[in-house]
Formats: structure tokens, C-alpha cells, sequence
């Protein structure tokens, strides 16, 4: 897959705990991270996150099971699906409470779920 | 259950499809020289009123028909496969069974008007016509017609063009890719796919949904009052010709794509300019939203005789 929704998840997140607090100094050797708000849309990453990471790895798991053409058009699919979601979280990191591009993430990664969900569930492929 | 793995089974069916004016009856509890596995069948069981007629199928084809019987004949041409039939009251399974998994199966299979049809398969094409009864179609790969359904007609394939016509109740369709093409849904209609063009036409429900990741959605009808018409794709374009009257509130919401109608649009006060835009037309009774988040947003008469670049 050329792009997971895990990995931009992971990426987005990392980056909401980054900045460190000024004021007064931490005690040497203590890092103190600040409790930053993700953003509306950085929510909806990490919500959706943990249960795609299970359905693609259990995709992975059954790969070799499948019919190859059948695994390729998913993959094809997951891959426009990738996309579109890089597109629509890159534009709610310049926008974040965009109302549209925050439910049009939500729908992305819904039709993702769909995709995944079928996708395990396909029967074994013909020996 | 009836098992016709041969020849020998086929003819004998043919035999009873042949001579008899009454009541067909497959043979049941029967297995027949299974070695052979290739051949053809042609056999029909009487089903009760409100038949339910269940096919699994991995590869191959199967279409279903209608006739004025009460009867369901099932047809086919097998090649290293063997066809299991289970009759349990009004409800017909027909199962292939393939050897080493390289079998294939072509059925033609014919039932009473309204049968409740349930398909599924790995690589198989469904053709389910003049039956009009409730539809159920799952597979991997393969196209899907369904002409005139009654009730539920849900189609599901990950792999393939469907077409659907005359659907007397709601339709869900359901494609990861593929074309879908769906002409008159008289109840709810709900079109979901990921890579797929969409052209809907002549839809008399009021409910109508249409999302795509890639792909355009094209959409040419009435607008009917108090209706909900949501048609939304990533990167297609979004095409709506309205056929009659336009009464709706339009919400149009794009991201780099743009808008473009023939209708006088009134932003109403509070709009904000943005790539989001909320305006009346008529009575507003209606309720239409389209999206695309870097496509082309087209609200057309249809006929007003402009087309889309």
C-alpha cells in the first residue's frame, strides 16, 4: 500500500505533542510535554486509527489466500482511498474546523473501514 | 438433498422436463456417478408461494428468470464442478462444489414471479431479469444485472460493472470498483463505491445517495418535494439535471473544485463567501447536497440544453 492511514495518523499525533511549555523551568533532565488540544480532525485520525491498523493487518494475514486480481483491485482502491484522505487531512491542517472537510474525512475513512471490513471477510480464493 | 453430479442425472432430468405437462420433481437423496464431472443439468423442483431460491457459485455465470410456474427449473452446464440442490420448504439452494477449485458452472435458472433471489460467487456474472422479487447479490468479481425488483434489492460486488432497472422498492449498491448504471428505483436509493462512475436516471423515490471516492456521479431526473438528494465524490464531478420544477435548498460544498448552474442562486444572508454555498430555489421544499471536494459541481435544467465541459 503506498500510503497507510495508520502512518498519517501517527504522524499527525506525534506532532500535537511536540511543543514543550515555557514559564518555569523544568527540573534538569525533565521533559514536560504540554497538553495540547489536537484539533477536531487530528481526533478523528486517532479514533479511526487502531481498528484500520487491525483490518489491514489482518488483510496482510490472508493476502496469500486470496485471489491475486481480487487483492490487487483492493489494493488499487485502498491506494485512491490514501489519497484522498492525504488530500483531505492536508487541507484541514491549513483549515481544521472546515465543517465540510472535517465530515468528508469522516466519510473517507468510513468508505475505508467498508473496504477493509469486505476485504476480510472475502472467501478464500481457488486453489 | 439432490445431488447431479453426471450425465446420467442430467438426462434424466431432461427426460422429466421433456414429457411432463404436470409437476416436475428432482430427484432427491441421490448421488450419481461422481467421478464424472462434467456435463449439463436440467432439472425443476415445485416450490410453495414466496419461493426464496439461494445460488453459490465460484466461477461462471448465472442467470435467473421468470416464468408462469410454480416451479423452479434449474439449468446448467458444468465443468469440473458438481451441483448440489436442497429443497427445505419454500426455499431452493443450488450449490456447485468445485473440483480443485477450477470448476465452472453456467446456470440459467427460471422461477415464479416474486422469488426472493440470493446470489453470491467469487468470479461470477449475475444476470437476474423479469423476476421482481427481493434481490441479494454478493461477489468478489464479476458484473451484475438486475432488471425490475421488488422490495430490498441489495447488490454488492467488489469487482465489476453493475446496471439496475426497475427497481419497485430501495436499492443499496455497493461496489469497490466498478461502473454503475441504475435506471427507475421507485423507493430508497443508496450507491456507495470507491473507484466507479455513478449515472443514475429516471429515480422516482425521494431518498436518494450517491457517494464515490474516485469518479463522477451523474444524475438525471426529478427532483421530487420534501426529498433528500446527497450526491458526493472526492474527485469526480458532481452532475445533477433536474427534470421539472426545481423546489429545493441547495447545499453545494466543494474544496478546489468549482460550481456551476443554470439556477439563479441567492446566497441567503449570513453565506459566507467560501467554496460553500447554500441557496433556494422555489419553495426550497426539497433538500439537495452535493460535494466534491477538487471535482466540478454541475445543477443543471435538463432542459435548459447546456451540457457539462
Amino acid at each position: 500500500m503506498a500510503l497507510s492511514a495508520g502512518a498519517v495518523s501517527l504522524a499527525l499525533l506525534d506532532r500535537t505533542t511536540g511543543p514543550q511549555v515555557g514559564g518555569a523551568a523544568p527540573a534538569p533532565g525533565l521533559v514536560v510535554r504540554a497538553a495540547v488540544e489536537p484539533e477536531g480532525y487530528q481526533m478523528t485520525v486517532a479514533s479511526y486509527d487502531s481498528v484500520i491498523r487491525g483490518l489491514e493487518q489482518a488483510l496482510h494475514q490472508r493476502r496469500g489466500q486470496l485471489d491475486t486480481a481480487t487483492v490487487g483491485v483492493v489494493e488499487q482502491s485502498l491506494r485512491v482511498i490514501d489519497a484522498a484522505l492525504a488530500q483531505a487531512m492536508a487541507a484541514l491542517a491549513n483549515d481544521p474546523n472546515n465543517r465540510y472537510l472535517n465530515s468528508h474525512l469522516r466519510r473517507t475513512f468510513d468508505r475505508k473501514l467498508d473496504v477493509l471490513r469486505r476485504a476480510a471477510s472475502l472467501p478464500v480464493a481457488s486453489s | 438433498m439432490t445431488r447431479f453430479p453426471t450425465l446420467r442425472a442430467a438426462v434424466t432430468a431432461l427426460a422429466l422436463v421433456s414429457v411432463s405437462a404436470g409437476p416436475l420433481h428432482a430427484q432427491r437423496g441421490r448421488d450419481r456417478d461422481r467421478d464424472r464431472d462434467q456435463g449439463s443439468l436440467d432439472t425443476a423442483l415445485t416450490v410453495r408461494a414466496a419461493a426464496r431460491l439461494s445460488v453459490s457459485n465460484q466461477n461462471g455465470t448465472v442467470t435467473v428468470r421468470s416464468w408462469g410456474r410454480n416451479q423452479i427449473r434449474v439449468q446448467a452446464e458444468y465443468d469440473q464442478a458438481r451441483i448440489e440442490i436442497d429443497e427445505s420448504g419454500s426455499r431452493v439452494s443450488v450449490r456447485a462444489v468445485h473440483r480443485r477449485g477450477h470448476g465452472e458452472v453456467d446456470y440459467t435458472i427460471t422461477v415464479p414471479s416474486g422469488t426472493a433471489i440470493d446470489v453470491n460467487g467469487l468470479s461470477t456474472d449475475i444476470d437476474v431479469s423479469g423476476v421482481c422479487g427481493e434481490v441479494t447479490t454478493s461477489v468478489v468479481s464479476g458484473d451484475i444485472t438486475v432488471q425490475c425488483t421488488e422490495g430490498l434489492a441489495q447488490i454488492q460486488t467488489v469487482s465489476g460493472d453493475v446496471a439496475v432497472s426497475d427497481a419497485r422498492g430501495d436499492l443499496d449498491v455497493g461496489t469497490t470498483s466498478g461502473d454503475i448504471q441504475v435506471r427507475g428505483v421507485r423507493g430508497r436509493a443508496n450507491i456507495h463505491a470507491v473507484s466507479a462512475d455513478v449515472d443514475l436516471a429516471d429515480i422516482q423515490g425521494n431518498d436518494v445517495t450517491a457517494e464515490v471516492v474516485s469518479g463522477d456521479i451523474l444524475y438525471v431526473g426529478p427532483i421530487r418535494d420534501n426529498g433528500r438528494y446527497t450526491f458526493k465524490s472526492h474527485s469526480g464531478d458532481v452532475t445533477v439535471r433536474v427534470v421539472g420544477t426545481l423546489n429545493a435548498t441547495v447545499n453545494v460544498s466543494t474544496f478546489s473544485g468549482e460550481f456551476d448552474t443554470d439556477y439563479e442562486v441567492r446566497l441567503e444572508p449570513g453565506t459566507r463567501i467560501s467554496r460553500e454555498w447554500q441557496f433556494r430555489a422555489g419553495t426550497g421544499s426539497a433538500r439537495i447536497r452535493l460535494e466534491s471536494f477538487s471535482g466540478t459541481i454541475y445543477l443543471r435544467s435538463a432542459g435548459g440544453g447546456r451540457r457539462e465541459e
